[in-house]
């Protein structure tokens, strides 16, 4: 018996009557023997009427199977799984008979449709009717087949809608489809109506893990157009009353495989799988094996965080503990978050609907969505462990390396600065004494600094080996934060001397500002944002300006430090927010998306486009099965012209691997924007303090989860074993 | 024909009205005699004299030779002539020498003023010798000559804003505030004394210098306005023997610079008031119903 999938998009217009059919590559591939019994989704919006044809199954008319007396209850079975947004628009059911004349050119689909519009027509009205009758017994040619089916089109059929297409065998032009289906004519709500246009659109069935169709652009892009590749639309259709109809149709699309799976199954219809049951097997006992294993591992990690958990609860609130928290602040947020990590990843990958994943566009996004958390993870340590293995047989050069770069540093940049601006500067006239008093301080804290770190650079080595044992552990992320943390404590010195020259500076603006706005009788008022007028007494105005002179005169002193002091402090920053830029891009690489990306584009439709393949017209005197008792029904036909027949290939535009991971970066440098620019800038001038970190997005952490370590490690077994049996029913 | 037209339209009296529109009969443009009869000429101009004039010319002659003066004592003091001991003589002597021509040209002067006074000035001095030590190395890296420019250009700035007529200290009883003319005038001056104090090589140079300035500056002004109301014929004696002693000083310095200030002052009494009285023939204002109006009373009270 073979089996079809037959899916066809019928659109009719009452007034301009206009139908497409949407047809799966795979029943176009194969000459049918005998007549075809199909099944899909018939949707009826205000302009158009859409058919989906999801699957086939051969039709004797003469051996009434007993499968088709209770084939009611099996379409009232599928239709009851698909999603619920399928299940409001349309109701899977028969759609038609599909007839194949033996040794003819040409075959006849009887196309009967059934739909939440046309249910009026109950089955013995729609069988006794005249109409029904009329259309069954003589327009079509097929009296035969209607005559002796006409007790199991009582049970068939609910409605009066019929499609009625004409098939052509095409020659060996084309290899990839055998025949095509050309239109007849249809029924709607029993009553005829005359076509025009058909579109005929080819399509290859959407399954779960290979491809769906998707209307829309990528989820995370704005849904401002369908990008069009080819852009060639059929320009009859009009877009307007085309777009909202086709979300069903491409749900629908979506959803005939399962409904073809189903059904199968159903019907008793069993597809030869013995020939990979053997390698099934020795799959799902390999796959066994290693859930065990990674289960023992997460559990393993699972321990030891809970006693780590266990030992920092009780001791949080000595002030030491606060102390370091405060120090090591990143690298605290850091290691919560790949702690969330460790505990959580097998609860995010367990979870999923059933009848949501009917829908393969929901089931791909569904399983990205599941395999984000852990692929992240897994990426991390294993950078992690590179990283860390890398530091680990280098300590030594590492070591001389930092206490070189550290020293050069110091004496080039600090030292040499401090002593280049106590002179005179770029030419710059300084007041002597202030800069030897500033250079004198920043001189004596970097010595103070120096010395201290000279005897720290003693632990050097040992921290070294730790960080590379934490990476081993915890991932590069926390690597890169702990790195961030100490290099914060290392430039303490510098952030010191910026603080204390910033704020001098900023005073001093602010002082010789003010003294400015009161010799032009005005006064700042801060509570209305505002310059009110301002009677000063001429004292208050000798003492202004008095003290104006000296601040003025001084001003390129202070400003000179303040320049130096910023463009170091602003330098550290900059590492700053590169290295906690890329912890974020760490945590917000989707990295299981661009490997699928990589390896099987055609998941990541953004779009649909047709690629037409050739244009055919139809009419309905060369049929010669059509005999005079048709000639009602042709003539009908031919007051409004030929059968116009448009036959194309369903194709998808693809998501650019930009698309994909740009978005998610987006949110790392939400705060760069032209005003933080702008603001900074500003802040910078008025020696206001800047902050030196990007406050870049981080994944949220969770609440901590306090369960048995059994209970633990069943739960990573049990995810990882539903993730493989996932992947084998839906293939 | 038209003639006639135009004899036949004009019924109505042609009326000055700002939004009646235009009138039958009359141009847009058209005024007939009544429309300027409410102009008035020259209503304010008061007729000046020329000796009145040169009187109240007396005043910027004053207070040119006060500036004259001091500058000369600048110079004095950087070339060395003039040590600190001296300068703060002159300090003193002239603060208690203001004080008495004060005291005694103003009687209503009290006790509890003249505290006042004294505690705002002890608040000065001991100001100004905390901040002494800044004013003397603020301009260190500066070169000599852009200190000069700079202390020129602002004693200029000082003279031009300087209010003539009235008193940068309010004297006692006064209401009206400085204006910001005024205010520019004073920056300009403590700037400029700041700048020329910080050449000097001591801090109790700098000090006493300050302080000179300050008075020079701020108290002038107060004790010449005090002088002036109360009597004005010591005023012009004042003036005089402080414009003669200015020349004389002058004179046994520098024999051009002499002349240049005699002309200077002759310029200003007797020219620039002959000039003032021979332009205002030229004087034409007019006033009528179309100014704004004005308030007849002090809005302040």
């Amino acid at each position: 018996m073979s089996l079809f999938y037959y899916s066809c998009v019928c659109q009719a217009q009452m007034s301009k009557k206009r139908c497409r059919l949407w047809c799966p590559k795979q029943l176009l591939c194969t000459k049918p023997n005998s007549d075809l019994l199909l099944f899909g989704w018939y949707i009826h919006s205000l302009n158009v009427i859409d058919i989906v044809l999801a699957a086939s199954s051969s039709y004797h008319p003469s051996s009434a199977s007993p499968l088709f007396e209770c084939l009611q209850e099996i379409l009232y079975h599928v239709n009851a799984s698909m999603s619920s947004s399928l299940q409001e628009s349309s109701t899977f059911s028969t759609i038609g008979l599909c007839v194949v004349e033996n040794g003819n050119s040409m075959e006849i689909l009887n196309n009967q449709t059934s739909d939440g519009f046309s249910k009026t027509i109950i089955d013995e009205s729609s069988t006794k009717s005249p109409l029904f009758d009329y259309y069954g017994s003589y327009c079509c040619g097929c009296t035969e087949l209607d005559t002796s089916a006409v007790c199991q089109k009582n049970s068939l059929i609910r409605n009066g809608n019929w499609i009625h297409l004409s098939f052509e065998l095409l020659g060996n032009s084309n290899k990839e489809i055998t025949w095509i289906p050309k239109f007849h004519h249809i029924y709607n709500d029993g009553c005829m109506l005359s076509i025009t246009d058909v579109h005929l659109i080819i399509y290859e069935h959407p399954s779960y893990g290979s491809h769906h169709y998707a209307l829309s652009s990528w989820n995370y892009c704005d849904l401002t157009s369908i990008s069009s590749r080819k852009a060639s639309w059929d320009t009859k259709f009009d877009k307007n009353s085309l777009l909202p109809n086709l979300d069903d149709v491409l749900s629908a699309l979506n959803c005939s495989h399962a409904a073809k799976l189903l059904l199968e199954n159903d019907l008793c219809i069993i597809s030869p799988k013995s020939y990979f049951y053997f390698m099934f097997r020795l799959l799902s006992v390999f796959w066994h094996m290693v859930s065990v294993a990674m289960a023992s591992l997460s559990t393993v990690t699972f321990i030891i965080l809970q006693c780590f958990y266990g030992v920092i609860s009780t001791i949080t609130h000595m002030p030491l503990v606060i102390l370091l928290k405060k120090l090591l602040k990143y690298t605290w947020k850091n290691v919560h978050i790949r702690s969330c990590q460790f505990l959580y990843w097998p609860i995010l990958l367990h979870g999923g609907g059933v009848s949501l994943l009917r829908n393969v566009e929901y089931a791909h996004k569904h399983s990205l969505k599941k395999h984000f958390m852990w692929s992240n993870l897994a990426m991390d340590i294993m950078i992690g462990i590179l990283l860390g293995v890398t530091m680990l047989y280098n300590v030594e050069s590492i070591c001389l390396w930092i206490s070189f770069v550290a020293h050069e540093i110091t004496e080039a940049y600090l030292r040499s600065g401090c002593v280049w601006l106590m002179g005179v500067p770029a030419g710059f006239k300084l007041n002597t004494e202030l800069a030897e008093f500033f250079g004198t301080i920043s001189l004596n804290a970097i010595q103070v600094f120096s010395t201290s770190w000279f005897f720290m650079g003693a632990l050097l080595r040992h921290f070294i080996s730790g960080l590379a044992y934490i990476g081993i552990f915890f991932g590069s992320t926390v690597i890169a934060a702990l790195c961030l943390d100490m290099l914060k404590l290392a430039t303490l010195h510098i952030s010191i001397l910026h603080m204390l020259i910033s704020f001098i500076y900023s005073k001093q603006i602010q002082t010789l500002a003010s003294l400015w706005r009161l010799f032009r009788g005005r006064k700042w008022n801060p509570l209305r944002e505002r310059l009110d007028s301002y009677d000063y007494s001429v004292e208050q105005h000798v003492v202004g300006s008095l003290l104006f002179t000296p601040l003025l005169l001084l001003l390129p002193t202070t400003s000179v430090f303040y320049i130096f002091f910023t463009i170091l402090s602003t330098s550290v920053s900059f590492v700053f927010v590169v290295v906690e830029a890329s912890i974020s891009i760490l945590h917000g690489t989707p990295y299981a998306e661009v490997l699928l990306r990589l390896t099987c584009k055609r998941r990541f439709p953004s779009g649909i486009c047709f690629d037409f393949v050739s244009h055919q017209k139809i009419t309905f005197a060369r049929h010669g099965i059509l005999d005079d008792n048709a000639s009602v029904y042709s003539n009908q036909r031919n007051a409004h012209g030929t059968v116009t027949m448009l036959v194309s290939f369903l194709q998808s535009n693809y998501v650019a691997l930009g698309q994909i991971i740009l978005p998610r970066y987006r949110d790392v440098f939400h705060k760069l924007n032209q005003t933080f620019n702008r603001h900074l800038a500003s802040q910078i001038l008025r020696g206001e303090r800047v902050s030196s970190s990007l406050d870049a997005a981080l994944p949220s952490t969770l609440p901590w989860m306090h369960i048995s370590i059994l209970e633990y490690w069943r739960i990573c077994y049990a995810s990882l074993l539903a993730c493989n049996s996932q992947v084998q029913q839906q293939s | 024909m038209e003639g006639e037209a135009e004899r036949t339209f004009p019924q109505h009296k042609w009326r000055k009205v700002a939004y009646g529109g235009m009138q039958p009969g009359y141009d847009d443009n058209y005024t007939d005699d009544s429309f300027l009869q409410d102009m008035v000429t020259n209503a304010n101009v008061v007729k000046r004299d020329l000796f009145k004039v040169m009187q109240d010319s007396v005043s910027i002659s004053l207070y040119l030779c006060i500036i004259a003066l001091a500058v000369i004592i600048w110079t004095q003091t950087l070339h060395s002539v003039i040590d600190e001991a001296s300068l703060l003589s002159l300090d003193a002597g002239l603060l208690v020498l203001g004080f008495l021509l004060i005291l005694l040209t103003t009687g209503r002067l009290s006790l509890q003023l003249l505290l006042h006074y004294l505690l705002k000035i002890s608040y000065f001095i001991s100001g100004l010798f905390i901040l002494a030590p800044i004013y003397h190395t603020v301009t260190r890296s500066m070169s000599s000559d852009s200190i000069w420019a700079l202390s020129i250009s602002l004693v200029l700035i000082h003279l031009f804003f300087h209010d003539y007529s009235g008193c940068t200290i309010r004297p006692p009883g006064a209401q009206n505030n400085p204006t910001l003319p005024s205010n520019i005038s004073l920056n300009a001056s403590i700037i400029a004394s700041v700048l020329v104090a910080s050449r000097l090589p001591s801090r109790l140079h700098v000090f006493a210098m300050m302080l000179f300035s300050l008075q020079i500056f701020l108290f002038a002004p107060l004790v010449v306005f005090c002088i002036k109301n109360s009597s004005f014929k010591l005023y012009l004696c004042f003036a005089f023997t402080l414009m003669f002693m200015t020349l004389a000083v002058l004179y046994n310095m520098s024999w051009m610079l002499f002349v240049l200030l005699s002309c200077l002052l002759l310029f200003i009494s007797v020219v620039c008031p002959y000039w003032l009285v021979r332009i205002q023939e030229y004087k034409f204002e007019i006033n009528g119903p179309w100014d704004e109006a004005k308030l007849c009373f002090d809005i302040s009270e």
